[in-house]
């Protein structure tokens, strides 16, 4: 009888939840724990990530730098679209990012840092794109969606914690208020996947689930 | 030496765009003394028996509906000027003959493609695109290639001792003599090169003139053809007028596609890259819009200097309708290598990282693209060189330095640097009562120059989770500045 039960859960058409079904590719975060929650195993590339953090200096890139490094990993390249300070080298050397395939660039207006952005999503050059934006159209990023599928590249979004209530067409969105790390919205993600914390290191950040937002409900005996 | 001869018999009728396809028979024709001959013909009118060299009475009678057109040798002119450019794309020794060849030198071109099978084949290709008819012979020497071209022989001579055997069973009328002569020859039965070879040399000089041993010298290379090669200018500039006023950029992508194709045949030319190049605008009655643009990267690749100079079009305002274009080539440099991307075709490779950020850079500005660099320098603000561009020769110089064990700070630095330092009580939510502080580092640098730097560092960690690189400055210990971001 249990042979016969394993032989129908391994039926194709025999869909369970709670299963994760990866629909992209994806990329290792470097987290494990954040990692294991995630469908595919972690960030999805070819799709648009975008982080809403309160203030910066909550360690919203260092929580992305070691998935950078290993996007970089094939020779590919590494871009900042319009950072809002100056990128510092020795911090971006020490966390494993190759200076020579790396580029930050300055863009006056909104619409050119999309525009950057976009060009540089399509031409598959880069492993890596980080963008910073403020205001922009909901029809914006669904270029900037439409061109992060046509590449191979892991595409990350920096806006502020205002708009995480707003709808966007990214396929995975975080929030990060102090060190509350919250999954807004995962494609291909069934239910809540749960908080997290970020916590700082002398090496950057680490990601741990949050004690309270286990998963598995208590089971009480009844007596 | 190897020899290419490109001759374009259709040339008069090839400089009309769509001449040889449409449907109603055309001629080209040109007055010979009282006569007016026919020089080209369409398909359509070579199709009812109209042939090059007809006189136009007979021609009309053959084809009744036969329109004819005078023929524009000024055109043809132009036309053969930028034959010749482009075939400097293949070769550095490309000569002008007469009003219909080209000769051009392959031999050494040959190591550059492969073999002279897969050279020809892109000259056929790149022939055939621009849709003009060609005919084509490869020798050793420029005559025998020019007779191989008239005569239709496919084959590659090397060799010039092979020419002999070649040469002897074609018509005397294929090559270069006088008609006269060839008639005289003709009628002592002397049809062919062969038979014109079995007879005593001094004799012939003095019965047919002595055109006729030079010029079997010539065809097998026993005497040297003066080759005038064509003259590259030092510099390039090219200029483009049309008739009438373009307003919208994109458009003004065609004449300016038309001379980068021209400029990147000059490069490769010269072997040299470019690396700014000018765009002058011309308007009827306004001053020139000048356009400047560098390159991260020396480049003779056609596609790569149009799609940068896209990318400047598409953000360029023109104050009024443009007339004409002049293209100027203003820094080049010798090209190292053969370039890897030098003769990939449009579409064959994808983008590469320079080629992006040079469009980048085009677009959205020279001092838009940084690169940095870590140098060798304790005061924060110093050990990051920044350069502007995408250049990599002052990337490449000090690629060592940030290999140096020293120079990559063990400690946790920020993924942010403000440049200018912020005075802490003006970083916006500051409070000191909901700060930490960690232990500081002291940074104690650059006595000998003017930006003396005694600070000790800390990082701050905010009640709301901000991680700040803060500094007190040790001779104004109440000044604290923020310097840094821990993104």
């Amino acid at each position: 009888m249990a042979a016969t039960i394993e032989s129908l859960l391994h039926r194709p058409d025999v869909w369970r939840g709670g299963e994760h079904h990866a629909t992209t590719p994806t990329l290792a975060s470097g987290h494990r724990e954040l990692d294991a929650a995630l469908p595919g195993g972690g960030w999805p590339l070819q799709a648009l990530t975008e982080v809403c953090h309160a203030r910066p200096g909550l360690g919203e890139l260092s929580l992305m730098l070691p998935a950078f490094a290993r996007a970089m990993s094939d020779g590919r390249w590494l871009l900042f679209v319009s950072a809002p300070h100056l990128p510092y080298a020795p911090a971006l050397a020490a966390a494993g990012i190759d200076l020579e395939r790396f580029a930050h660039l300055r863009c006056a207006t909104t619409e050119q840092a999309l525009w950057a952005a976009e060009q540089a999503l399509r031409s598959g050059v880069c492993g890596a794109i980080a963008l910073w934006l403020g205001q922009s159209e909901p029809n914006a990023l669904r270029r900037l969606q439409l061109a992060a599928e046509a590449g191979r590249s892991l595409a990350v979004l920096y806006r502020s914690l205002a708009h995480a209530d707003q709808a966007s067409p990214a396929a995975l969105r975080l929030a990060l208020d102090g060190e509350q790390l919250r999954i807004v919205k995962c494609r291909g993600a069934l239910g809540n996947l749960g908080r997290f914390v970020l916590r700082r290191s002398p090496h950057g950040v680490s990601v741990h689930a949050e004690a309270a937002s286990a998963r598995v409900l208590p089971f009480v005996r009844a007596r | 030496m190897l020899w290419l001869a490109l001759q374009f018999p259709r040339l008069a009728l090839d400089t009309r765009m769509g001449a040889e396809a449409q449907s109603e028979p055309l001629a080209i024709i040109e007055p010979q003394g009282a006569r007016r001959i026919v020089v080209a013909a369409n398909a359509a009118a070579r199709a009812q028996g109209v042939r090059a060299g007809q006189v136009l009475g007979a021609a009309q009678a053959l084809c009744a509906g036969l329109k004819t057109e005078m023929r524009r040798p000024k055109d043809e002119d132009a036309a053969m000027q930028n034959l010749a450019l482009w075939a400097l794309g293949y070769s550095a020794q490309v000569a002008r003959h007469g009003t219909h060849t080209l000769l051009v030198e392959i031999g050494a071109s040959c190591r550059l493609f492969g073999n002279e099978r897969r050279l020809l084949q892109a000259i056929a290709t790149d022939l055939e695109r621009e849709a003009y008819a060609c005919m084509a012979g490869v020798a050793a020497t420029p005559a025998a290639a020019r007779l191989f071209a008239q005569a239709g022989i496919g084959r590659i001579v090397r060799d010039v001792d092979a020419l002999r055997d070649i040469i002897a069973p074609l018509a005397l009328v294929h090559g270069e003599l006088p008609a006269e002569t060839c008639e005289a020859l003709a009628a002592v039965g002397v049809r062919s090169y062969g038979a014109l070879l079995r007879l005593p040399r001094a004799e012939v000089a003095r019965r047919f003139g002595q055109v006729v041993p030079d010029h079997l010298d010539t065809l097998l290379g026993r005497r040297t053809e003066v080759v005038v090669p064509m003259r590259i200018a030092e510099r390039f500039r090219q200029h483009l007028e049309w008739p009438y006023a373009i307003a919208s950029s994109t458009a003004l992508l065609f004449p300016a596609r038309r001379l980068l194709v021209a400029a990147a045949h000059w490069l490769i030319a010269c072997q040299r890259a470019t690396t700014r190049l000018r765009l002058s605008f011309a308007h009827e009655d306004h001053p020139d819009t000048v356009v400047d643009l560098g390159l991260g990267q020396a480049s003779a690749d056609r596609e790569h200097l149009v799609a940068v100079v896209r990318a400047r079009l598409e953000r360029l305002a023109l104050p009024q309708g443009c007339t004409a274009l002049t293209l100027e080539l203003s820094e080049t440099q010798a090209l190292d290598a053969p370039s890897r991307d030098l003769f990939v075709r449009h579409g064959e490779a994808p983008e590469d990282a320079q080629q992006l950020l040079d469009r980048l850079q085009g677009r959205l500005g020279d001092t838009a693209v940084e690169r940095f660099v870590v140098q060798a320098d304790h005061r924060p603000e110093l050990c990051v060189g920044a350069t502007h561009g995408s250049r990599f020769s002052s990337l490449s110089t000090s690629r060592q330095t940030h290999r140096d064990p020293w120079v990559v700070p063990t400690k946790m630095r920020p993924m942010f640097l403000l440049p200018k330092p912020t005075p802490i009580e003006q970083w916006p939510g500051f409070d000191w009562r909901k700060a930490r502080l960690s232990l500081p580092e002291r940074i104690e640098s650059g006595w000998w120059d003017e930006a003396d730097a005694t600070r000790d560092y800390y990082r701050l960690d905010q009640n709301d989770g901000a991680r700040l690189w803060v500094f007190q400055n040790r001779q104004a210990p109440r000044d604290w500045f923020v310097q840094g971001i821990y993104a």
